[in-house]
């Protein structure tokens, strides 16, 4: 795989809440290659969706994030002008929600909400006539490859005419108008029905494989992620415990939370496959012990455990925080 | 057969009380706690005028049309009388008319509201909301104006009953604005309706009025309430406005908007103090509850109150 | 004692789409089929789940069970006893053996009262009791029985996390002792660890209190978990059904096949299944599809699936509503 298109070194946002100081990202340094699909898999309030919005510049307010590095396609974000981040972000950088009705204007048609992104951030040559006309082709062209039937008069419609499945493809093609390198697809497919899901991650992964953009894709769904991703990273408590190739991670788990949270999903029946629960709550971000922010739910805590333990590599390319990984 | 682990889930911290977030969001917003220490002036002055006034309110002196002084706070009146003691008796009037207005006004509109919302739509919605819908479409203070220019300024006797001029114009302003809290119960009743909690109820054979009354209109409390404050604030400016006008209020008895009718021929020969202090009084008990209504809406929803990690 | 606990013979719920005056005479409007003629029996101490997309009906049905809402056609027997048109008499009767869990712990519980008012209000209604100090006893021990501590009895929902909120729900509805317990996807809200505690507290609640349980969930891992026999609910009717693990072994309605393919957990010792992904969405129930409804996304439809719809039949110990399907 070629170098890194996005470097994140020691990503940590910092809220002030009436509980007290959290972190929703704590020391989170990743990388993703040209090309590379990567699962950020975790659950609510692991901090999963703030560092992808942290990385595309979208959380509020600023300052609450700080970081030694974010590095773009070898530029480092810190030393961009505001103009020129705003380009990058508006060019290069695509990202979708979960809640596609949200993200889509209801009172305007697809077709003028596809083309406006185009006519702002798109190729700047030509008259206007002729960029108008680009951004109509170009619509109903993204319109097709997201396997809408008969895009030219979908263009005129409006969002409440399309179903679930279909808004989110429409949000798909929206956010592919300019071709950007990297797409942040934010639980993409949590809102929608299990067939209709399978549809959008088929339809992500042989986009992806057309373009060959970067996607960091956010999800709860292990199964998903498993379908669709090259890399997996798992968070816990704002931090990243365990990354790597996604067979290895999810075949030989080396966190014990990755462990716990295979082990906790049912894949039988009662009396063949028990469950086992992780015992307790995840941790309040606002009361969290030091040392290892799983310890409190662990089954293999002890000694040791109280100091917090940075990845370690386990296997090539994969890695993991915890004291015990060459234990177990 | 399998063991199944089930431990048990134990309290980690104590429930923070509920008074002391009241407290720290009033910390938090300033002009709340300004408009909170002006009410409780104003409320102070109703409720025991006698304390805080420091002349008679109706006996005339000689002293007549006197600037204000450390010994006549807010100076005296054409009759003489101190414009300071008529301003804290006029206090207890407009916020006795605000006050049972709108209680009359809930106690009227609620059930109404309620019934609409829960048992709708349907018949009974469009009907009550029809109903409401009409009242809504007169400006209520020409309405209340025509209704007490019909009625009369004096006391009517029903019966046996003698019914005093000031409870008439509670009555009628009350009953004005009894749509407007129909309206607001109505859609909070519309949204609260459909949670599951009610369903739960209805699965456990709770009754629907039993739903309705206890457990539906509970969760209403905070628009009803910010409603209620907002309204008590209009219902001052109604009763001001027809005393003004000579409808509301009549003399000797002080209030607010009397006393500005009265000094409205002062207003371009220079005694100030006769139209500023009671209308600054109007202006600023008004404000106040506003801001009140807006600090209830804040802190009244007990979701809200759970502002941790994001 | 019945052996059958709940009998569904041909239930059915039609909704007038727009009902007003104005759509009426205008000849607008229309009914709205959101269950067709369902038969489903469920047996005493067993698990049937009930697994569709949003939609198919699923959520409906529980409501009819629970008599929530009446049926426009069919009868729903429970305990031997055809409670379609009970009186009020013996509604308080019904409403103390069959009870609901709810998918969303946040709004199923009245969030201006305590975990104690909310568990007491049902208690007061049936079984009898006044006390305060017995209320909040038995309150106490409902709270014990689904893994909860008693000081949470003085806690408001907001104050619990939502797999916490879910076992208190759990507790209001076993709070009248009830025979059979519709969950209408009481995980689906949850985290991923939160869901393994409360499905093994199901589990567990089951086997010590002799319940029967009608579980819904659109998570068909969760439900080949906990169910003995699976319905599967496609556009208000059921396309296949029978015994969970003949069903997930073979699924024969191409429906329940692609549904299986969908959810497939990563696993390392299967290849991930190659079942492709459908084409189309569940269709508008204002324009229903002639004869099968899954016909339009069917990637073996046939000219005969366009034209008839399939009834359900017995085909190697499943009932499947499938033309294509050989006995």
């Amino acid at each position: 795989m070629s170098a890194a298109l996005l470097e994140v070194q020691d990503l940590t946002i910092t809220f002030r809440t009436d509980a007290g100081t959290v972190h929703p990202a704590k020391g989170v340094s990743f990388e993703v290659a040209q090309g590379e699909v990567v699962g950020l898999v975790g659950e609510s309030g692991s901090g999963k969706s703030m560092t992808a919005k942290a990385v595309l510049g979208l959380v509020e307010p600023a300052r609450a994030v700080r970081s030694a590095h974010i590095r773009y396609k070898g530029r480092d974000l810190n030393r961009l002008s505001a103009a020129e981040l705003f380009q990058l972000r508006a060019r290069d950088l695509a990202m979708i929600f979960q809640d596609p009705m949200g993200s889509l204007n209801p009172l305007f048609t697809i077709g003028h909400q596809l083309t406006r992104v185009y006519l702002q951030h798109g190729p700047r040559e030509g008259s206007a006539r002729e960029r108008k006309r680009a951004a109509r082709a170009r619509a109903v062209e993204l319109l097709k490859k997201v396997r809408i039937p008969d895009p030219e008069s979908r263009l005129g419609q409006y969002p409440h005419q399309f179903s679930g499945g279909m808004r989110q493809r429409v949000m798909i093609a929206m956010a592919l108008m300019c071709s950007p390198t990297l797409l942040v697809a934010d639980e993409p497919t949590t809102a929608l029905d299990v067939t209709v899901e399978l549809q959008v991650v088929e339809l992500l992964k042989s986009l992806q494989a057309e373009l060959g953009m970067s996607v960091i894709f956010i999800s709860h769904n292990l199964g998903v992620v498993a379908r669709l991703c090259d890399r997996v990273m798992v968070m816990y408590a704002g931090r990243i415990v365990e990354s790597g190739p996604v067979d290895r991670v999810l075949v030989n788990p080396a966190h014990p939370y990755t462990r716990a949270l295979l082990a906790s999903m049912p894949r039988g029946r009662k009396d063949e496959a028990p469950l086992r629960p992780i015992q307790g709550e995840p941790p309040s971000l606002a009361r969290l012990a030091p040392g290892c922010p799983f310890r409190p739910r662990c089954d293999l805590a002890g000694a040791g455990c109280e100091v917090e333990q940075k990845l370690v590599t386990v296997e090539p390319r994969h890695q993991a925080a915890c004291h015990r990984v060459r234990a177990a | 057969m399998s063991t199944v682990v089930v431990e048990r889930q134990s309290v980690t911290q104590p429930a923070p009380k509920a008074s002391r977030r009241w407290l720290r969001q009033l910390w938090r917003d300033p002009l709340a706690l300004i408009s909170l220490v002006v009410l409780a002036v104003v409320l102070a002055a109703a409720i025991a005028p006698t304390w805080i006034a420091t002349h008679s309110h109706v006996r005339p002196s000689m002293e007549r049309l006197v600037p204000p002084s450390t010994e006549r706070l807010m100076g005296t009146d054409q009759f003489g009388r101190d414009v300071f003691s008529r301003a804290v008796v006029a206090a207890q009037v407009s916020i006795a008319v605000g006050v049972i207005t709108v209680v009359l006004a809930l106690a009227i509109g609620v059930p109404l509201g309620a019934v609409a919302g829960f048992y709708g739509p349907g018949p009974i919605d469009t009907t009550i909301m029809r109903i409401m819908d009409v009242m809504l479409a007169f400006p209520p203070i020409i309405l209340a104006i025509a209704v007490i220019a019909a009625l009369g300024t004096e006391s009517i006797e029903i019966g046996p009953f003698e019914i005093p001029h000031i409870a008439k114009l509670m009555f009628v302003i009350g009953l004005l604005y009894a749509p407007q809290v129909a309206r607001v119960v109505r859609s909070a009743v519309l949204v609260e309706k459909n949670e599951q909690y009610v369903m739960a109820e209805r699965a456990l054979g709770a009754s629907r009025p039993r739903i309705l009354f206890r457990d539906v209109l509970r969760n209403c409390i905070s628009p009803i309430s910010v409603q209620a404050t907002v309204l008590v604030a209009n219902a001052i400016i109604a009763e001001a406005s027809l005393s003004f006008l000579g409808l509301g209020i009549q003399p000797p008895q002080p209030s607010w908007g009397g006393m500005l009718a009265d000094a409205k021929t002062y207003v371009q020969s220079g005694e100030w103090w006769l139209t500023v202090f009671p209308g600054m009084l109007i202006f600023v008990t008004v404000c106040a509850l506003n801001v009140l209504g807006d600090y209830l809406r804040d802190v009244l929803d007990p979701r809200e109150a759970t502002a941790g990690a994001p | 004692m019945s052996e059958r606990l709940l009998e569904l013979v041909g239930v059915s719920k039609t909704y007038e789409a727009d009902a007003s005056l104005w759509a009426r005479l205008m000849g607008a409007g229309g009914a709205v089929r959101a269950v067709s003629e369902v038969d489903l029996t469920v047996t005493r101490g067993e698990t049937l789940g009930l697994v569709g997309e949003s939609g198919c009906g699923k959520s409906t049905l529980a409501r009819l069970i629970l008599k929530l809402e009446e049926v426009t056609g069919g009868d729903v027997i429970f305990d031997g006893r055809n409670v379609t048109g009970l009186g009020p008499q013996h509604l308080a009767w019904f409403r103390s053996r069959v009870q609901i869990v709810f998918q969303d712990p946040q709004s199923s519980l009245n969030r201006s009262y305590r975990v104690e008012t909310i568990l007491a209000s049902a208690l007061r209604l049936h079984r009898g009791l006044k006390r305060r100090s017995d209320l909040r006893e038995a309150a106490a021990d409902l709270l014990r029985l689904v893994g909860l501590d008693p000081a949470f009895l003085d806690r408001y929902p907001h104050e619990l996390s939502g797999g916490q909120r879910q076992r208190v729900g759990i507790a209001r509805a076993l709070s009248v002792e009830p025979d059979l317990l519709v969950l209408d996807e009481p995980v689906s809200a949850l985290d991923v660890s939160i869901q393994a505690q409360i499905v093994n507290l199901l589990h567990d609640l089951q086997r010590r209190l002799g319940l029967t349980y009608v579980f819904i969930s659109h998570d068909l891992n969760v439900v080949r978990y906990l169910a003995d026999r699976v319905a599967v609910m496609y556009f208000g009717r059921i396309v296949e059904t029978g015994p969970v693990e003949t069903i997930y072994r073979r699924p024969r309605h191409p429906y329940t096949r692609v549904l299986l393919s969908a959810v497939a957990l990563p696993d390392p010792e299967h290849e991930l299944p190659t079942e492709t992904a459908l084409t189309g969405e569940v269709p508008s129930p204002l324009a229903p599809p002639s004869g099968c409804a899954f016909h339009p996304r069917c990637p073996l439809a046939q000219e005969r699936c366009r034209r008839e719809r399939p009834e359900l039949r017995e085909v190697g110990g499943v009932a499947v509503a499938c033309h294509l399907v050989e006995s």
